[in-house]
């Protein structure tokens, strides 16, 4: 017992126990923070991202906000209720989101009686189903964003990303306490010198960034508090229906009763609740249509440039009206925030992580740190293995080799396996048929094959070789992706350019520059695979003369 | 485009501001010059750098006010380190020459904006 405190006391023995700890707990978590990390930036600009993969989305009709009327959402809203009544009487939840300028469609979801979300989407004029020649299925930027917070995993997914980002904070910390000259070192990075360069591009990526790097991770969990911490929920309330409503500042949920009861016309109770709020609407949900406890809840338009600068986003007003008598059941005043503090500390923290709140200037500044945080991870997964790959630390015994084999293997499909599925994502956007049935489920479970297959290509190809082959394949998907949307759509950059669809030449502009970004590794790669050539033909030199 | 100009001008003080601290320690210094940095040079270069870190925060607060103008400061001054800390390492004397005419350009541009 003794003897432990002792070594405790250590500062020496500290620092070492905390190096294992970052070395171990960042290696097993890196692959997955690599995704998180890279998916998470990448879904900074989910929505320019769906814009790019709708090419056909502009077609269907422009929407300006500042000629809408209350007579044309009335009639979206008549259109969607007629289309839900028709296809989904016997629904649990109905959705109908209004044609905005994101999107001049309205879009419809709701539970079908397999308690599994539909969607569907209506043209704004005729109120029919839009076609796939009129708008491809996909699923667009927001892919990214959930491989981000849920690897497409549902509730298992969150808690997966939330383990993995508890990983990082540990290994952050302990990073901090283990880097003896974080000051010193602070603006060092030496190109050209092997393990040292790795080792530099570990540190300033991460210690640069790491304001930004605390911040993001510590607010990823808030985000999904409820769900990773619901301990103080079950012990305090009898369902966690009546915290949210206490939190929310809302009725209480209303559970069904299993009595049928006519639904109150939708598109009266939007026109109400228009009048109430007195502002225009974007939104209506209805849940248990059918069912004498059916509620409508109708959100009013978010304004931008009213919560632009704000970390605390005000209300957009919603109103709560009961969807079989038409009663009002509680209205939340527009352009207030009305809810507790801690609630108020969570929508801040959730803000700060969205990097919702200060448009593309934010946006970029989040992408940049975003990128730093993905060079932090693949060189520290990178950095084990050029540690292990002059000299082993046999920490496997005979198994060893083996193991480095395996984690070399992992590595290269995580990093650069990774970055070939993402902009091949792009590829099958354009390239699969779009009369394919489940289009949007495809383009994502290819994005899964793809990924797999360079688990395959790594585990068959020597290391160095993998390496280069995967980031060869990454710069040359991203170079010629200009050129297969031409073909593909007739679209182009010059095309966008004379447009003025920014969004659109910002996306291809981005994708070239990290196709030549990627050309750049793969030319530093070589350069260095041939010195080492050099050195070692050296070495056995002598030997083979005198052989 | 108010914006854009006045989130430039942030950044090229954040940028002249972090080149000028790195470049007050001797290692970073003897990359661009043979010469030994003296100790008073080097508490000049620091006290002219942490001034011009400063002056960065104004174009940020005027355009988000000081809450969230605090918050893209933060980003701000992590984006500027990435990009010189890169800069440095490849072409140390275009990132040199760069901090220099952007702090002179950051400032000016202060100085005419505060009068105008």
């Amino acid at each position: 017992m003794k003897q432990t405190i002792a070594v405790n006391n250590e500062p020496g023995r500290f620092r070492q126990a905390m190096a294992w700890l970052h070395t171990w707990g960042g290696l097993v978590a890196s692959w997955a923070l690599f995704a998180i990390f890279l998916t998470g930036t990448i879904g900074v600009f989910d929505d320019a991202i769906t814009h790019w993969m709708n090419p056909e989305r502009a077609m269907v009709g422009e929407f300006d906000p500042q000629t809408n009327t209350q007579q044309q959402r009335l009639v979206a809203v008549t259109k969607a209720e007629a289309y839900l009544r028709d296809i989904a009487p016997q629904s649990h939840l109905w959705r109908i989101r209004l044609p905005s300028e994101a999107d001049p469609a309205i879009g419809l979801s709701w539970e079908d009686e397999n308690e599994e979300f539909q969607q569907a989407r209506l043209d704004p004029v005729s109120g029919k189903l839009l076609t796939q020649q009129q708008e491809r299925e996909t699923q667009g930027g927001h892919h990214f964003v959930h491989m981000h917070f849920e690897f497409h995993a549902g509730t298992a997914g969150i808690w997966l990303v939330g383990f993995f980002t508890m990983i990082m904070l540990v290994a952050l910390v302990s990073g901090i306490i283990i880097h003896k000259r974080i000051f010193k070192d602070f603006f060092t990075f030496r190109p050209g010198k092997g393990q040292r360069s790795w080792l530099d591009a570990h540190n300033a990526s991460s210690v640069l960034s790491l304001p930004f790097q605390l911040m993001i991770a510590y607010t990823g969990l808030i985000v999904f508090v409820t769900v990773y911490m619901p301990v103080g929920v079950i012990a305090n309330y009898d369902h966690p229906r009546t915290f949210f409503a206490e939190v929310f500042n809302q009725p209480e949920h209303r559970p069904e009763t299993g009595i049928e009861a006519e639904v109150y016309p939708v598109t009266e109770l939007f026109e109400k609740a228009e009048a109430l709020m007195e502002k225009p609407a974007s939104f209506i949900s209805v849940e248990h249509p059918g069912d004498s406890s059916a509620v409508a809840k109708v959100f009013g338009l978010f304004e931008k440039e009213k919560n632009t600068g704000r970390l605390l986003f005000l209300s957009s007003g919603q109103v709560i009206l009961d969807a079989v008598t038409g009663e009002l059941l509680h209205i939340e005043a527009p352009d207030v925030f009305d809810k507790s503090n801690a609630f108020a500390a969570q929508r801040i923290m959730r803000t700060l992580h969205f990097a919702n709140f200060g448009g593309y200037t934010v946006r970029w500044i989040y992408f940049i740190l975003g990128m730093a945080g993905t060079i932090m991870m693949a060189t520290g997964a990178i950095l084990f293995m050029v540690k292990r790959r002059q000299r082993s630390l046999n920490e496997f015994g005979v198994q060893t080799p083996k193991v480095y084999r395996a984690i070399e293997v992992l590595n290269i499909s995580a990093i650069s396996g990774l970055m070939v599925a993402c902009i091949a994502f792009f590829w099958v956007n354009r390239l699969l048929p779009l009369e394919v049935a489940d289009r949007a489920g495809w383009e994502i479970k290819l994005f899964f094959f793809i990924w797999l297959g360079s688990l395959l290509h790594a585990a068959l190809r020597p290391a160095s070789r993998a390496w280069i082959e995967q980031l060869a394949g990454f710069a040359a998907l991203s170079l010629l992706l200009p050129i297969v949307n031409w073909l593909t759509t007739g679209q182009h950059l010059f095309h966008y350019f004379a447009q003025g669809d920014w969004s659109n030449v910002g996306f291809e502009l981005t994708v070239l520059l990290f196709g030549v970004l990627g050309i750049f590794t793969i030319k530093i790669l070589k350069r260095k695979q041939q010195k080492t050539i050099k050195e070692v033909s050296r070495v056995y030199k002598p030997k083979s003369e005198s052989a | 485009m108010q914006m854009l100009l006045m989130m430039l001008l942030g950044t090229a003080l954040c940028y002249a501001g972090m080149a000028g601290l790195s470049l007050a320690m001797p290692r970073h210094y003897s990359q661009l010059n043979s010469a030994k940095l003296s100790a008073g040079y080097s508490h000049l270069l620091r006290l002219v750098s942490i001034a011009l870190l400063v002056f960065s925060l104004w174009p940020v607060i005027s355009m988000w006010g000081v809450v969230v103008g605090i918050v893209v400061w933060l980003g701000l001054l992590s984006v500027a380190a990435v990009l010189w800390v890169g800069l440095l390492a490849y072409w140390p004397r275009f990132a040199a020459a760069k901090a220099l005419i952007l702090a002179f350009i950051g400032l000016a541009s202060c100085i005419i904006l505060w009068l105008s």
